[in-house]
Formats: C-alpha cells, structure tokens, sequence
C-alpha cells in the first residue's frame, strides 16, 4: 500500500495591536497572568465585545498585501464550546 | 408621599419640605413590613442606600440637583451594581458581586438617584409570571394569591404595593410591559438600541432593553430621560440625539391615527380584557383621535419565532456559567466535565434549563437554517408589517396581555400555554420597536388590564404624550391595590 | 418532529448540563410542545426574504485601538470559587 504524506500549517500571526480584538486591555507580552483580562475578557455578567478598528485595518492591509479578494460585508458568528481558557463559551469568529 | 408624582417628590426635596434621606427611609420602612408577604425584593441594603440619599441632600442643598436627585429607585435584579449583589433571580449567582456598575446604574448614580434594593424577577429574565426564581415567586398586590407577571414581578409589584416610586425592568418579549399590564403600571420598552445593555445581564441580546416602570407616563419619561443615550461600550447603542422625553407630553391627540391590529382581538383573547381596551379606544376617540383598522398579518408566528431566537441566544449567553471565574460551582466532581454539567444543573432552574436546551438544539449542525434562520426571516416579515403599518397610522393600540394576572401556579406546568402570554407584547421586540403599557381598567376578578401602545422607531416622546392624555381624562393609574 | 431520548442527551452534553434518564424523559416530553409550537413557522413560506438579525441593521461600531483597561485582576478574582496565584484553579483537563 502507498501512502502519500499530505502536511497542513495552520499558521497565526498576531496582530501588532495594543488592545485586544474585543477589548481596551493591552496585549503587551510577559506580564503577570490575567493582570491583561479586563471585565470582557473575563466575561464578566454584563459585559459586550467592541470590535477593534485597528486590528480590521490590520487584516485589510495584510490582504491586500497578498493580493486577496477583500469583502466588503463581514459577519461575526459565534462558535460554542466549553473549555476554562474560553470564558465566554463561544468564539467569536468571521 | 407614597402616591406623589416623581416631579412633584422632586420638588418637595429641592424645597426641603423632605430630606431624600428621610424619602428613603420611607420606602426602606415600607419594604421592611410588606416584602416578606410580596416578595418584590431579592436585596435591601439601608445602610447603602441612606448613604447614598445623604450625598443626594448634600447635592441638593449646594443647588446642583437634577430630576432624579434624592428619588430612590428599585432595580431589576439583572442591573449589575458594583458592591450589591446581583443574582438575576439564580442560584447561579446567589452571592455574585459586580465588580462593576452597568451603564443604566451609572446614568441613574451620576443623576443623584437613591439604588433602593434589588427586584426578584423570573431566573435569568426567562418567564412571565416572576414564579421561576430560585428565591421564590413574587405576589400580586392586588391579589397576592396571583401572579404579578414577569420577568420583571419585582419591580412590578414593589411600585404597586408603593414599596418604590419608580423602578428599571427589562423587555425582551414582554418582560416590562406584560408585569405592567397585569400589576396596574406604566412601563415602556424604548427602541432597540436607546438603552445600553452594559451591565445588564443578557438574556437574548437582538432582543433585551431595559427600561422604566413607574405609575405614569409621565414619571417614565423622567426616568427615560436618566436611562436613554449612547455608551460606547455596547456595540448595539444608537448614537441618537439626546431628547427630553417630557417635551411632548400635553400636546393635544386631535388628528392622531391610532391603528388596531385586528389579529391582536380573535381568539385568544379574554373578554374582560378586550372589554377595557375597547373603552380605552373610546377615551382616545374623544380625545380626537382617529381609530384605524389595520393588519398585521404575520402576527400569529411572532410566538414561534421568538421562542427559537431568543433561547438560541439565550443558551450562548449562558454558557459563561460554568463554575470556573464567579457564580455557583458544584461541590464533589469527578473532572472537568463533571464540574460544569453539575454546576449547570444545580445552578440553572427548570425553564432556564429547558431554554438552553431548546437553543442548543436549534444551534446545533444541521438545524440552525430549518430552525434559527427561519426565524430570523420571520423576524423581517414582522418588522415590514409594522412598517406598512406605520405608513397609515402613528402608534398602534391594543391589550398587552391576552388575560389578566393568573393563579400562581396556574400556569407552571405547562410551559406553551406560559408563552403564550407574550402573543401581544413579542412583536415588537422582534422589530426592535418601542412598546409600552398603561393601566386602562379591571378585569376579572378585579385584576388590571394593560393597555398596549407600539410606537415607530424612536417615537418615545410621541408614545409618552399618548399615554399622558389618556391618564389626564382616566384614573386607572391611579388607583391601588387596598388593603396594602 | 419529535425528539429521541438520544438527542435530549446529545444536546443536554452540547449545553454541559448534566440531566438523569428521568430527568431527560420529562424534559424531552415539554420540549416536544415546545417544538409543536415552533413548527408552526413553517406555515409561511420565506424564500427570498433576507434574514433579520436585529433592529437597526446597521453594522458594527468599531473602537480605536488603545489600551483603556488595567489591572483589575484582585478586584475580579475577590468573586472566583478558587484561585491561586492569580490563577483561577479548575479540575485538571485531561487530554
């Protein structure tokens, strides 16, 4: 039998914001854990995402960089799942 | 005191015919003897609130007093209030403290308003009867074997028993007007969007607004004054020209085209009720207005709908419940897992439980176009009906709940029949459209009817003049329940 | 269209809601009258219509990137069940 080796990368970068994608706190690395989780993040009773134009710019530049088809409408849907690191219990995702 | 206008309470303290501490302390005495028979309120804290009705004299004596400075207020459960807590009506969050206030909260301290306690309400907001809460049902004052409506009871019934002179409550199908309606109350749900939900904890987010309930138009529109305007920290907050909700009030009604959806008086509806509505129709016609019949012809699947979209919300909204930052976390668990199925199955009530498990369901692959995407399809087919319906009148009238208030218990086995209390109040939630409710009579056994007003899209003001000349020629807004 | 007892379990799992067999029977009784009432959406045919998502249709606000949040990590951690450290403690994940 022949097998053929097929590898994906699913490669992150992250974005060169200050703040979170849905938040006002700051993503500066090291410091001391959940000293950066504001009430959002934390998922406080009450609190509501707020979409950071700076990291949209971001993601507009980085297309065109690759020449990709940028859309003019973008939705936000949210993807359920139960795990401690996720504190609201969904993701909120395009 | 205890039946005294907001405007006119706000005169006797700037005159100092009053001190706010002594306001309050009024109500706190109130709350002390007739709570624990009602059940109105969840938390009462007189040393907080007298504190807080000093620094409002203190303010009022320098001359920098503002409408609501010195009144106390009852807030729904679900308002978030930094160092009060806040349970929502849950064990879930039996000893939860915020952190923070919600946006509302902030508006109403920055205005000098007293924070009079906590209002019991149906578990998460989830119900329309206030018998879902893990702290027990709230009761009718006019009858306390009956229900005073929900989700938002507590309020309802701490403004009729006059344990409060104005209260917040939260509309997501009906939740301040239909307690309105059934406790003999004015409340108003503003326009999707005037109201931020910062720090209101939600229920169905499309859906939720909080709002006032007071025992006239008028008294909402000072309290829609503190509570409406924008807040950057919710996404969904309108950036709408600040208004004084008061400015319309007495304009005269000569001309106005009142539209009566006939779909909203068929079957289903009780005769007592649709006997005071009509009386009220009546009133507005000697008054000069004009009455228009019109159609709203997707009506009878606003009940379906809401009920796939607000617990598909509802059940993602609630997943943050899980034990691990705040709240109630399960003793005795085997492993993670363990931890949040029982920490959500002792936390949530039953009907919280089965939302969320409606809402799963029709989340879950495979069902969310059959299921959750048709109601939102729905949803727009509601919301043009009302538009043509706008085009021939400017508000439309008819009964806010399709009985008056009910048995305690009647109800709660049977969760269909429970939902189909909201038939009236659900449309215009799902349009996003103000509604509101005013007391237009009695109905069987000498309970109260609620008159139902819906308004085009940031039609308050125009609402609220509505109402007001309707309470200037009636006195059902004025009446109370006796013996209390 | 009603539901097998295997799907109430199904989803009371998707929800991390723990329910006994009794519990998954009555529950899946109530929640087939909900799910009578719900099919009544299929009287209307909606081919065509652009779902509605909420009121105003308009997009989302967007907010200027800029650190507005501190530390507020005691004042969050003072309501956890169990923290350590600045950590919030759960069972152990196993994976």
């Amino acid at each position: 039998m022949q097998w053929e080796t097929v590898i994906g990368l699913e490669t992150h970068a992250q974005l060169s914001t200050m703040s979170k994608m849905f938040s006002g706190a700051s993503t500066a690395f090291g410091a001391a854990p959940n000293t950066q989780a504001s009430a959002v993040d934390v998922a406080l009773p009450g609190v509501l995402p707020v979409v950071n134009k700076g990291a949209i710019e971001r993601a507009i530049r980085f297309a065109l960089a690759i020449g990709a088809n940028i859309n003019r409408r973008s939705v936000f849907a949210r993807k359920n799942y139960f795990y401690p690191d996720l504190p609201r219990g969904y993701q909120i995702s395009q | 005191m205890l039946n005294t206008p907001l405007k006119e309470l706000s005169a006797a303290l700037a005159q100092k015919k009053i001190s706010s501490a002594e306001l309050t302390k009024l109500f706190l005495d109130r709350i002390s003897r007739l709570n624990a028979a009602l059940n109105a309120f969840i938390t009462v804290d007189a040393e907080k609130s007298l504190a807080q009705a000093r620094a409002a004299d203190e303010r009022i004596a320098k001359g920098a007093a503002q409408p609501l400075t010195g009144i106390p207020v009852a807030h729904k459960d679900i308002f978030v209030t930094k160092g009060w807590r806040t349970t929502c009506g849950s064990k879930m969050l039996e000893n939860f403290v915020s952190p923070y206030d919600a946006h509302v909260i902030e508006r109403f301290n920055a205005s000098g308003a007293v924070v009079l306690g906590k209002t019991n309400m149906d578990e998460f907001a989830m119900g329309s009867s206030s018998e879902t809460s893990f702290y027990g049902p709230v009761k009718n004052p006019w009858n306390p074997e009956f229900v005073p409506g929900g989700s938002s009871g507590g309020s309802a019934a701490a403004l009729a028993a006059r344990m409060a002179p104005a209260a917040t409550g939260t509309d997501t199908g009906g939740s301040i007007r239909q307690p309105a309606a059934l406790s003999g109350l004015s409340g108003l749900k503003p326009t999707y969007g005037l109201v931020s939900r910062y720090g209101m904890v939600a229920f169905a987010s499309s859906l939720d607004q909080g709002g006032p309930m007071a025992k006239s138009a008028e008294d909402l529109a000072l309290l829609l004054n503190v509570m409406a305007g924008f807040d950057a920290r919710d996404s969904t907050s309108i950036e709408h020209p600040a208004e004084n909700y008061a400015r319309d009030l007495d304009q005269p009604l000569s001309g106005l085209r009142i539209g009566v959806p006939k779909e909203h008086f068929g079957e289903g509806l009780s005769a007592d009720v649709g006997k005071s509505v009509e009386e009220a129709l009546k009133e507005f016609e000697k008054l000069g207005a004009k009455r228009i019949s019109i159609g709203l012809p997707n009506s009878s699947l606003s009940v379906p709908a809401y009920y796939v979209i607000a617990p598909a919300e509802a059940s993602s909204n609630l997943s943050r419940f899980d034990g691990v930052r705040y709240g109630y976390r399960a003793s005795g668990y085997r492993d993670l897992a363990d931890m949040y199925r029982k920490t959500r199955a002792e936390g949530f009530g039953a009907e919280v439980r089965r939302r969320i498990l409606i809402g799963t369901y029709v989340l879950s692959h495979g069902y969310y176009d059959a299921y959750y995407l048709k109601a939102q399809k729905i949803r727009r087919l509601i919301a043009q009906d009302f538009a043509e319906a706008f085009k021939q009148c400017d508000v439309i009238v008819g009964p806010t709940s399709p009985t008056v208030a009910f048995r305690i218990g009647a109800k709660a086995a049977d969760p269909v029949q429970m939902y189909l209390n909201d038939i009236y109040t659900i449309p215009a939630n799902l349009a996003g459209l103000p509604g509101m409710s005013i007391p237009c009579g009695f109905g069987a056994n000498s309970l109260p009817v609620g008159l139902h007003i819906v308004g085009n899209y940031f039609a308050e003001a125009r609402m609220l003049n509505v109402a007001h000349r309707y309470q200037g020629v009636t006195d059902w807004h004025r009446r109370e329940p006796a013996g209390i | 269209m009603p539901l097998a007892l295997e799907e109430v379990r199904r989803i009371a799992e998707l929800a991390r809601i723990g329910i006994s067999d009794a519990e998954a029977r009555a529950v899946r009784a109530q929640l087939n009258d909900i799910f009578e009432l719900i099919g009544q959406m299929q009287k209307v045919d909606t081919d065509g219509i652009e779902p509605m998502t909420h009121a105003q249709g308009s997009a989302s606000r967007l907010r200027e990137d800029a650190v507005t949040e501190g530390d507020r990590r005691e004042q969050f951690q003072a309501v956890a069940p169990q923290v350590e450290r600045g950590l919030y403690l759960v069972p152990k994940v196993i994976e």
